[in-house]
C-alpha cells in the first residue's frame, strides 16, 4: 500500500462499505475500501465493469452515502460535498436547449453569478476547451469529444479543488480519447486540482496518474495500489516506452491471479 | 375552390416561382390531390344523381353558402372562437398548474393523479347539460367543456415531461449545486416543454369539437348553435358551410401552436431534423 503520511491528505476514504439490494437479497459492491488522495494529485481506480467504481465516486461526490465507513475531505468529515467536489461522467450531460456557452456557465448561474459575468469567464476559457467559435451552437452540432470539452469547462468553471472524473472518455472513439487524455494532462499540468478519475483503461490511467487503486471484480476491493513514477510532463508517446510496459505489466498481475479464463476475458476488454 | 383547398392550389402557383418552395410543399401533394380528388368525385355525385340541396349539398353549393352568408358565419365564429380562447387558456393555467404539482409532490401524484386519469372516462358531453343548471345560459358553460376536454392532454403530457428527466441529469445538477427549486425550473421545465407542446397541440385540436358540444346542450350563438339552428331547417348547405369554417379554425389552432412550438424550442426543431438527416 501506497502511504502518503508526509502530505496533507485531500479525500481520505477509510473503511467503506456499501451494499445494494439485488433481486431480493443484499449484495455487498464495495468493500473495505480504503483511498487517499492528496493535494494536486492525480489519481485512478481501475476496475473491471460492475466493479462498483461508479458508485465509488458517487459516494465521494456525495450523490450516495455509504453503509458503513467515512469519506473525509480536507479532514472534515460527514460535509456534504454537493456543490463543493467537480464531478463529470462518461456522458456529457449537456442540456439541449441551451448553447455550449449557457451549458458551461450552468454552475455559476446556479450559484448566483449574473449570466452575463458567467458568460465573460467562460469565454475566457473557450479557446483552450477548444470550443471558440462553437460557443453559440446547441450541443448536438457537436462532436463527441467537443461535448465532453463542453462538459470539462462547465466542471472546470466551477473552479473547485477536486474533481472526480467517471470515465470521461468512456464514449468516445479511440484516437479522440488519445487526444483528449493528451489535453486533459495539460489542463491538469497547468491548473494541478486534485482529480480522482475512474476508468477501465490501463493505458490512460498509467498515462495521467500519479497513484492507481486497482478495484477487484464484485464485491470491490483494493487489490493493488501501483505509484506511477513516470516523469511529468508527460505525452501519449511515453505509452511506448519499456517503463510504461512494465507498470502496465505490474497492473495485470492482480487479473493473472485470477482464473485463467477470467484474466484472459478481462484482458480483451481492458487493454487498448 | 373556395374552401380549405384553395390554399393549397394558391401555393401551387407560388411554387414555380422558388425551387425550394417546391420541396417544402412536396409531402403536400399526396393529400391534396386525395382531398381534390373526393371533392370532384363528390361535386360529380350530386351532379349525377340529381341530389337535392337540402340532402347532401355539393361542394360548390357549400362554396357559394361560404360566400353568401360570410357575415353570419363570421358572427358566429367569433363567438365560438372566444370560447375556444377562454376555455383554452383555463385549461392550460390549470394543467401546467397541477401537473407541476403533481411532479413535485409524491403524495399528490399518488392521491390526485389516479384521480385525474379516472376523470376522463367521465362522458364530458353528459355533463354539459348540467353546467347549464349549475352556471346558466350564457357562455361560462361552454367555456367550461372546453377547459374539460383541453385540461387532460396538457396535464397530463406535462405531468410525463415533467417526470421524464434523465436521473443522470439531477445528479450532474446537484453536483453543480442546485437546489430542488433550481433543478425543477431549469431541468424538469426544458425537458416538459415539447412534451407540454404535445399536449397543447392534442388540447387545441379537440377544442373546436368541446365548443360545439357547449353549443348543442344550449345556446343562442356560436357555428355549433347554427348547426342546430340550421339542420331542422334543412339548410345543409349552411350546416356544411359551418362545419368548413369549425375545421379551417381547428387546422388553424394547430398551426398557430405548432408556429409557437418552433419560435420557443428552437433547439428541440433543429436537433430533431438534425437527427432526421443523419437517418437518412
Amino acid at each position: 500500500m501506497a502511504s502518503d503520511a508526509g502530505i496533507t491528505s485531500k479525500i481520505r476514504v477509510e473503511s467503506l462499505n456499501k451494499s445494494f439490494n439485488v433481486d431480493g437479497h443484499r449484495e455487498l459492491v464495495l468493500d473495505d475500501i480504503q483511498l487517499t488522495v492528496g493535494e494536486g494529485e492525480f489519481v485512478s481506480i481501475i476496475g473491471p465493469s460492475g466493479c462498483g467504481k461508479s458508485t465509488l465516486l458517487n459516494i465521494v461526490a456525495g450523490l450516495d452515502s455509504p453503509d458503513s465507513g467515512t469519506v473525509t475531505f480536507e479532514g472534515n468529515q460527514g460535509v456534504s460535498a454537493l456543490g463543493r467536489v467537480g464531478y463529470m461522467q462518461q456522458k456529457d450531460l449537456l442540456l439541449p436547449w441551451r448553447t455550449v456557452l449557457d451549458n458551461a456557465i450552468l454552475g455559476l448561474e446556479l450559484h448566483g453569478m449574473p449570466r452575463r459575468q458567467a458568460r465573460t469567464r467562460a469565454l475566457e476559457l473557450t479557446e483552450f476547451f477548444g470550443l471558440k467559435g462553437y460557443e453559440s451552437q446547441y450541443p448536438y452540432a457537436l462532436s463527441g469529444g467537443m461535448k465532453q470539452r463542453a462538459a470539462f469547462l462547465r466542471t472546470m468553471l466551477m473552479d473547485q479543488e477536486i474533481v472526480l472524473l467517471d470515465e470521461p472518455f468512456g464514449a468516445l472513439d479511440a484516437l479522440t480519447r488519445v487526444q483528449m487524455q493528451e489535453w486533459l494532462l495539460q489542463l491538469w499540468e497547468s491548473l494541478r486540482k486534485t482529480i480522482v478519475l475512474i476508468t477501465h483503461d490501463m493505458d490512460e490511467a498509467i498515462l495521467l496518474s500519479d497513484r492507481v487503486y486497482v478495484l477487484t471484480h464484485r464485491p470491490g476491493r483494493v487489490t493493488m495500489v501501483l505509484d506511477v513514477d513516470l516523469p511529468r510532463p508527460r505525452s501519449y508517446e511515453q505509452v511506448t516506452e519499456p517503463q510504461f510496459a512494465r507498470l502496465k505489466s505490474r497492473l495485470l498481475e492482480p487479473l493473472r491471479e485470477k482464473k485463467r479464463e477470467v484474466a484472459q476475458s478481462l484482458a480483451g476488454k481492458e487493454g487498448l | 375552390m373556395k374552401d380549405p383547398t384553395g390554399e393549397y392550389t394558391s401555393g401551387h402557383r407560388g411554387q414555380g416561382k422558388i425551387g425550394s418552395a417546391l420541396s417544402k410543399l412536396r409531402p403536400w401533394a399526396a393529400p391534396v390531390t386525395i382531398l381534390l380528388g373526393i371533392l370532384v368525385i363528390w361535386e360529380l355525385g350530386v351532379q349525377v344523381w340529381d341530389i337535392p340541396k337540402w340532402q347532401l349539398p355539393s361542394p360548390s353549393a357549400i362554396g357559394q353558402e361560404l360566400a353568401a352568408s360570410r357575415s353570419l358565419l363570421l358572427e358566429h365564429t367569433l363567438v365560438t372562437l372566444e370560447e375556444i380562447v377562454l376555455g383554452f387558456i383555463a385549461a392550460l393555467a390549470s394543467g401546467l398548474v397541477l401537473a407541476t404539482a403533481i411532479a413535485y409532490s409524491r403524495i399528490l401524484e399518488r392521491s390526485v393523479y389516479p384521480i385525474v386519469i379516472a376523470s376522463q372516462t367521465v362522458p364530458i358531453i353528459a355533463i354539459a347539460p348540467l353546467l347549464l343548471i349549475w352556471v346558466g345560459y350564457g357562455i361560462a358553460p361552454k367555456v367550461i367543456v372546453v377547459a374539460l376536454i383541453c385540461f387532460y392532454p396538457i396535464a397530463v403530457n406535462t405531468v410525463d415531461g415533467l417526470k421524464a428527466v434523465d436521473p443522470d441529469m439531477v445528479n450532474m445538477m446537484k453536483t453543480l449545486g442546485a437546489s430542488r427549486w433550481q433543478v425543477f425550473t431549469k431541468l424538469q421545465m426544458p425537458t416538459a416543454m415539447p412534451y407540454m407542446f404535445s399536449g397543447i397541440k392534442v388540447g387545441i385540436s379537440v377544442s373546436v369539437i368541446a365548443a360545439v358540444i357547449g353549443e348543442w346542450v344550449g345556446a343562442s350563438a356560436g357555428l355549433g348553435y347554427l348547426i342546430t339552428y340550421s339542420q331542422p331547417l334543412f339548410l345543409t348547405d349552411r350546416v356544411f358551410a359551418a362545419i368548413v369554417v369549425l375545421s379551417a379554425m381547428g387546422i388553424s389552432l394547430f398551426v398557430l401552436a405548432s408556429v409557437v412550438e418552433r419560435l420557443m424550442l428552437p433547439w428541440y426543431y433543429t436537433e430533431k431534423r438534425a437527427n432526421s438527416i443523419e437517418r437518412m
